[in-house]
């Protein structure tokens, strides 16, 4: 089998006292949608951001265990965080754009990266915004304020975002949430187009969602890995008594 | 007895709220309408003669502007920095409550303290002289406490998610400070930004002693430079001529008003998109 | 790296506030020190005679001028501010509530110098033709004062009424209360000690008031015998004299400086311990 794209070897968390992320172990493949489910509180969030080393952030944070990524240990010292976080991109469960408008809202990553000349952010923007199935909508109002898109084209303007840092992997915090039914399909629909290009890890309190899109599904429950495998597996046929409690909305 | 005691109650209440708007009109109302006359083209563009007597009051105007534009971007530039550390460098602390009260004592220290302070430091024991200069560090460091207390209202105001989305996006601490929360506080910071304008034509005391009171047009910053408001105050209590006191302060009250009005408006569209 | 340096440069910006203050009260020490030893602190203090000439420094009068001019600023500004407040938050409708709140900033901005004036050709004459007396005087002084310190009162007895969670009223009221009734029996005694906060910050204010005070109070030099008496403040007396002081004198002008700074900075600590949670 080939090297897995991100490898979460024996990982705990710590927020302060409170014992976040048990003992997780957790190959991830390249190309592949990866969905994460499981109650609110289990820890999917704090294992995303451990990922992209957005946790650095938070105050009490305290990991034990090791985060590979293309073989390479994303906490070491060497690191430069800032562009492991362009290489793993992540969209929020809240739809926020920046407060700038459209256009500088995907144009931020490469201006950051040092881009200058017009042209060639032009295209940038462009083709990210094609890439997220938005130009159309939006290509005669770039200088719009991107508060003033709706929700699913925020999100999609999110995804445009990252996708100008050209990363190799994407994590979803639960990006539908507060979007409509008609909006939700169109996101699925937009992933699983992208994870032919990228790695893809969606996080979703939503079994269902889980089982539409994933290719791949792990369940977490309360900060432990409880079992993980292909989407139709673990679905009609689950190891473990509470994955099939939380499949069958038993709980949750 | 007691609907007695609450009409009472109630009257006295509408009375002051009526009152203190009745107040600010009179007094603006008083100088206005005395002084917009003597506000001729002439008074406004030619220098003084006779001590102040006769001519006008161009270069008190030039004065004015010159100290202000000179104080403003130094507080301006300190104070925001100041702000940037509070709000985004440093969790609450005991330096920050040290810091915090120095804030706040510095804003309660009169101005003709500061008026002695800046002779002091920059007149007599840097040499400055009294001088743009001088008048001009002396105003900064007065007006340093307001920026201050206005930008770390407006930066902490900025949502904790842009800075998320901007990390996330692999931009560094500074960079999402520059790029994200300080466009986005803004109109916050520029509204403390005019409040230091307005205070610095205003002031007084602090000037008198700092920046001189020499009739002359300023050439160099360490030339000394008359303002409106310490013209107006020679002109008035040495009884030298009650029609230009009163047309000098007529300007400074526009002046203030533009300024002030400038920055409530401001502050309302700061307040309008939080 | 580059993002060290930066934090580097804001802490220096952050200390700048420290730093000011420190060298304010170093410098006004370093100055008037001089003059004070020389009287002995005692004697400049309590010493009722100010005689430049002879090098003789007592600054009592000036003491109880400003603290006469102060107490009666408080007395008149005070309660007007207080009900205004209560009328901004409480009572007046919205359109008028807004016409009302920038009318207090305006008057804040307005110039001391204008205060003064106004006070100069309105109240001085008033004073003088219906009541007696030079007109200068502390009643002349306190009037303008109280003027000034209103846009202080007001607004921070504003903030500290409308920090008070709504429920406070809103059950005062259920249980029967008109307004004004919860006003006096809920909202004022609960705000108090941010109301007194306003208060003693508009004591600071007046007793730091320099241009305003010059032009009503009428310099005299004794202390003042009646609420229509001209009066000397401290602040006043400094500036009088500072044009064409020299040497000791000088020095003793600073020397009342430092009283001076010690009030404000004394009352400044005392109003952030009383009110401290009041801000929002």
């Amino acid at each position: 089998m080939a090297e897995p794209k991100i490898s979460i070897q024996n990982l705990d968390v710590y927020y302060g006292s409170l014992h976040a992320l048990r003992a997780v172990n957790l190959d991830i493949p390249s190309n592949c949608l990866f969905t994460m489910m499981g109650p609110t509180g289990s820890g999917k969030t704090t294992l995303m951001r451990t990922l992209n080393r957005l946790n650095d952030t938070v105050a009490g944070f305290r990991k034990q265990g090791s985060v590979i990524v293309d073989g390479m240990d994303v906490y070491a010292p060497s690191v430069d965080v800032p562009s492991i976080r362009r290489r793993i991109g992540m969209v929020f469960a809240v739809t926020t754009p920046l407060p700038l408008s459209i256009y500088e809202n995907v144009a931020y990553g490469p201006r950051l990266k040092g881009m200058k000349h017009k042209e060639a952010i032009d295209e940038v923007v462009q083709a990210c915004l094609e890439r997220a199935l938005l130009w159309e909508e939006i290509k005669d109002r770039l200088s719009d304020p991107a508060s003033r898109l709706s929700g699913g084209q925020q999100q999609r303007l999110s995804l445009a975002r990252i996708l100008a840092l050209e990363p190799e992997v994407i994590l979803l915090d639960e990006p539908c949430s507060g979007l409509d039914p008609v909006s939700t399909s169109r996101l699925e629909e937009l992933l699983r187009q992208l994870c032919r290009t990228y790695t893809i890890i969606l996080v979703t309190h939503n079994p269902l969602q889980a089982a539409r899109v994933g290719q791949l599904t792990a369940f977490l429950y309360m900060g432990e890995l409880v079992e993980v495998g292909p989407t139709a597996q673990i679905f009609t046929s689950p190891k473990h008594q509470k994955t099939e409690d939380y499949v069958l909305g038993r709980f949750g | 007895m007691n609907r007695l005691k609450d009409r009472l109650g109630t009257t006295l209440v509408w009375l002051s709220g009526i009152g203190v708007m009745l107040l600010l009109a009179a007094i603006v109302g008083m100088v206005l309408v005395r002084g917009i006359p003597a506000l001729s083209v002439e008074f406004l563009t030619s220098a003084p003669e006779k001590m102040g007597r006769e001519g006008g009051i161009l270069p008190m105007i030039v004065g004015t502007m010159l100290l202000a534009l000179l104080a403003v971007p130094l507080s301006g530039i300190l104070g925001v920095g100041a702000a940037i550390y509070l709000a985004e460098y440093t969790v609450e602390s005991r330096l920050t409550r040290i810091v915090r009260l120095a804030t706040e004592s510095l804003a309660g220290v009169p101005s003709i303290i500061f008026g002695l302070f800046g002779f002091v430091l920059f007149v007599m024991t840097l040499g400055f002289g009294w001088s743009l200069l001088s008048g001009a560090l002396t105003l900064a460091f007065m007006t340093l406490p307001t920026i201050i207390r206005t930008a770390e209202e407006s930066i902490r105001s900025v949502p904790g998610i842009y800075r998320e989305v901007s990390y996330a996006l692999g931009a560094g601490k500074w960079q999402t400070i520059r790029r994200v929360v300080l466009p986005s506080a803004g109109p916050g910071i520029l509204t403390g930004i005019m409040l230091a304008l307005g205070r610095s034509v205003a002031e007084t005391a602090a000037v008198i002693f700092t920046a001189g009171s020499s009739l002359k047009y300023p050439r160099t910053l360490f030339d000394p430079v008359r303002t409106m408001a310490v013209h107006f105050y020679i002109l008035a209590r040495e009884g030298i001529s009650m029609e230009r006191a009163y047309g000098t302060a007529a300007m400074l009250i526009i002046l203030i008003l533009i300024v002030n009005s400038v920055a409530l408006l401001l502050m309302q569209r700061f307040r309008a998109k939080v | 790296m580059h993002e060290r340096r930066i934090e580097r440069l804001l802490t220096c910006a952050a200390l700048s506030s420290i730093a000011i203050l420190a060298l304010i009260i170093l410098f006004i020490f370093k100055e008037g020190i001089g003059a004070v030893r020389h009287t002995g602190v005692l004697n400049f203090l309590v010493g009722s005679r100010w005689s430049p000439s002879r090098e003789v420094f007592g600054i009592f009068p000036m003491i109880v001028g400003s603290l006469w001019v102060t107490v009666g600023a408080l007395l008149l500004g005070a309660p007007l501010g207080i009900l205004c407040a209560v009328f901004l938050s409480e009572f007046a409708p919205p359109k008028i509530a807004n016409l009302a709140r920038v009318s207090v900033q305006m008057l804040a901005a307005i110039p001391s110098v204008v205060y003064g004036f106004i006070g100069l050709v309105v109240v001085v004459p008033l004073i003088r033709e219906y009541l007696g007396g030079p007109g200068f005087s502390v009643m002349a002084s306190s009037i303008v004062l109280a003027t000034m310190i209103l846009p202080t009162v007001i607004s921070i007895s504003l903030d500290a009424i409308e920090a008070l969670p709504s429920s406070y009223k809103e059950g005062a009221i259920a249980l029967g209360a008109t307004k004004w009734q919860a006003v006096a029996m809920v909202i004022l005694p609960s705000a108090r000690s941010g109301i007194l906060a306003a208060v003693i910050l508009g004591m600071g204010r007046a007793l730091g008031e320099t241009m305003a005070v010059i032009m009503v109070a009428g310099n005299a030099l004794s202390v003042p015998t009646g609420a229509l008496a001209p009066v000397r403040t401290l602040t006043s007396g400094i500036a009088l004299e500072m044009g064409y002081a020299t040497g000791l004198h000088r020095q003793a002008l600073f020397g009342m400086g430092i009283v001076l700074l010690l009030l404000i900075l004394g009352l400044n600590l005392i109003a952030s311990s009383v009110g401290r949670g009041v801000r929002r």
